[in-house]
């Protein structure tokens, strides 16, 4: 047996991963304790730590799918996925769309993409939280961007937005959740929902938005200027008169603290 | 102070008093009334994050409290050692805290880029101690300050270990020059778990370099103790309090608790026992 300090640690460190025994002959027995019960001590901590993460990070998830269920699939996922970062607050980071691979038709509970939808706006909002700060634009520093010559300029937004596009009941699944009322079954929408998250006055947020906002929230999100934006909802629906909703759109994301100012566009 | 300190050859700064670990549950707590707690211990990691909410309390809460910076994913016993970019986080949080002092824990957390969030225990052997020296000595390059280290409680003992624990610990301490955060309840846990005198270990850590002690409660299993910090200080690790009270005199103490967190008035009625068996046992070795 190799005894190197990184032969000692990669044996151990197997162990708590796969089980591996090649380390229970590193470790001394003694005071009643076999290696395999003080190996296994580390080895189940392993496993119940990065599933109480899961557990503390997706907690309309956990309500959806109860205790058992969660608790099944967390064990899977960490079987199948190392933690990479020092920092656990980033685990979890591929579990929603780990769900919605895992929860297909077939699977021992058949298709259920409900939950990772529940799953992916647990996670916006857990970004949110604790997302980089970045001073919010107000109205009259757009107006100053490039001495009032704003509408060629990029907007940038603040670092805690991101956009999901639902295509299940998934906000009404939710509400029922977060109330504390009864869950409606889980049903696929006719036409998908965008919803946009953030964090708003310290507090994480989201809310739904309109097939138009979708759109311009995807280009906002591009780097597009408000010229450009304009640009993208007059090819996606030749039909409406959208200037209008888009400067509407651009007011209501100053009131919601949805875009920041930066030093170079002031 | 730091002149009775010195006189007494301490490498140590003097101690701020009697502290708790700074928990989100208790933030409003501290915000609202000042408390009966000297200063207070963050866990590094949980404000090692881009920005929001917790930043910004701690900022509040840090203007009404000294704070000492405690962290748990620094694997300063890794092979690989230290992350470069971890390092910098830590510094860019030390800059903006401003600590009394800044501790993580002698062990390992993960090798080959994975992550373990536990605290590894080493084999005690020279290569390990060669490896730990090295490594605290770059991260006290980088922090620019004496870097100061907790024992761990452990579950295994390797059979490659060829010296005790509490040696490892006063040779890491002396070669690399760095401070130690004596953890009471650790060094009572892994006696039990490994069959020896925790008496003999309080008495060859190097007092000089003793910071913090640490308090803490854990789950007796019958043949085996887990380290869970889930209950108040149990009576054998008050005891223990007492004799490292005495051979250490005034340290820094804190008490952890890591789950089934009570309301801080609890947590102040036991930070409070800790005084009075501080000064009890001070007393005595005067």
């Amino acid at each position: 047996m190799s005894q190197t300090l990184a032969e000692i640690q990669s044996r151990m460190q197997a162990h708590v991963l796969h089980g591996d025994n090649a380390a229970l002959a590193d470790v001394v027995a003694g005071s009643g304790l076999s290696p395999e019960h003080r190996l296994g001590i580390y080895h189940h901590a392993y496993r119940a730590r990065l599933t109480e993460t899961l557990r503390d990070s997706f907690g309309h998830t956990l309500s959806y799918l109860g205790d058992d269920w969660f608790d099944h699939l967390a064990a899977s996922f960490v079987a199948q996925h190392p933690s990479l970062h020092a920092n656990l607050r980033w685990y979890g980071q591929g579990w929603p769309a780990w769900l919605a691979a895992e929860l297909v038709e077939g699977s021992a509970v058949g298709a259920h993409p409900e939950v990772a939808e529940l799953a992916q706006l647990d996670w916006a909002l857990r970004q949110a939280f604790d997302a980089a700060d970045a001073p919010v634009l107000s109205l009259a520093e757009l107006a100053a961007i490039n001495e009032g010559d704003w509408t060629g300029a990029a907007l940038p937004t603040q670092p805690s937005v991101s956009v999901l596009t639902l295509h299940h009941n998934t906000l009404s699944l939710w509400h029922a959740l977060d109330q504390d009322e009864a869950v409606p079954p889980a049903e696929r929408l006719t036409q998908p929902m965008g919803v946009l998250a953030w964090r708003k006055v310290g507090q994480p947020h989201f809310r739904s938005v309109s097939a138009m906002e979708a759109v311009a929230l995807s280009a906002l999100l591009q780097g597009c200027s408000f010229e450009a934006i304009c640009g993208e909802l007059l090819a996606a629906f030749p039909d409406e008169d959208t200037t209008p909703v888009a400067a509407t759109l651009l007011r209501r994301w100053v009131d919601d603290g949805v875009l920041t100012c930066q030093a170079d566009l002031t | 102070m730091s002149t009775l300190h010195e006189a007494h050859g301490r490498l140590t700064q003097p101690s701020p008093g009697f502290g708790l670990g700074l928990r989100t549950t208790h933030y409003t707590d501290f915000l609202a009334a000042p408390q009966a707690v000297d200063w207070l211990e963050i866990i590094s990691d949980n404000y090692m994050v881009p920005g929001g909410k917790p930043l910004r309390l701690l900022d509040a809460i840090r203007e009404r409290y000294p704070m000492a910076m405690h962290g748990v994913a620094l694997s300063i016993g890794s092979v690989d050692g230290p992350d470069d970019a971890y390092l910098r986080q830590l510094k860019q949080l030390v800059d903006r805290v401003q600590p009394l002092w800044v501790s993580d824990h002698l062990c390992w957390t993960g090798v080959h880029g994975r992550q373990l969030h536990d605290l590894m225990p080493l084999p005690y052997t020279d290569e390990a101690l060669d490896v730990v020296v090295r490594h605290v000595r770059r991260v006290q390059d980088v922090l620019g300050r004496r870097l100061v280290l907790e024992n761990v409680s452990s579950y295994v003992h390797f059979t490659q270990s060829h010296m005790s624990e509490w040696d490892f610990v006063s040779a890491v301490c002396e070669q690399a020059d760095c401070l130690l955060l004596v953890d009471v309840n650790n060094i009572y846990v892994s006696s039990v778990n490994h069959d020896f005198d925790a008496q003999a270990y309080l008495a060859r850590l190097p007092a000089h370099r003793v910071q913090q002690i640490h308090l803490a409660g854990h789950t007796h299993n019958g043949d085996h103790i887990i380290d869970t910090h889930d209950h108040p200080v149990a009576d054998p690790v008050w005891d223990l309090y007492a004799q490292a009270c005495q051979r250490f005199g005034p340290v820094a103490t804190m008490i952890e608790r890591d789950d089934h967190i009570p309301p801080l008035p609890e947590l102040i009625a036991e930070l409070n026992h800790a005084r009075a068996v501080a000064a009890d046992s001070w007393r005595v070795a005067a």
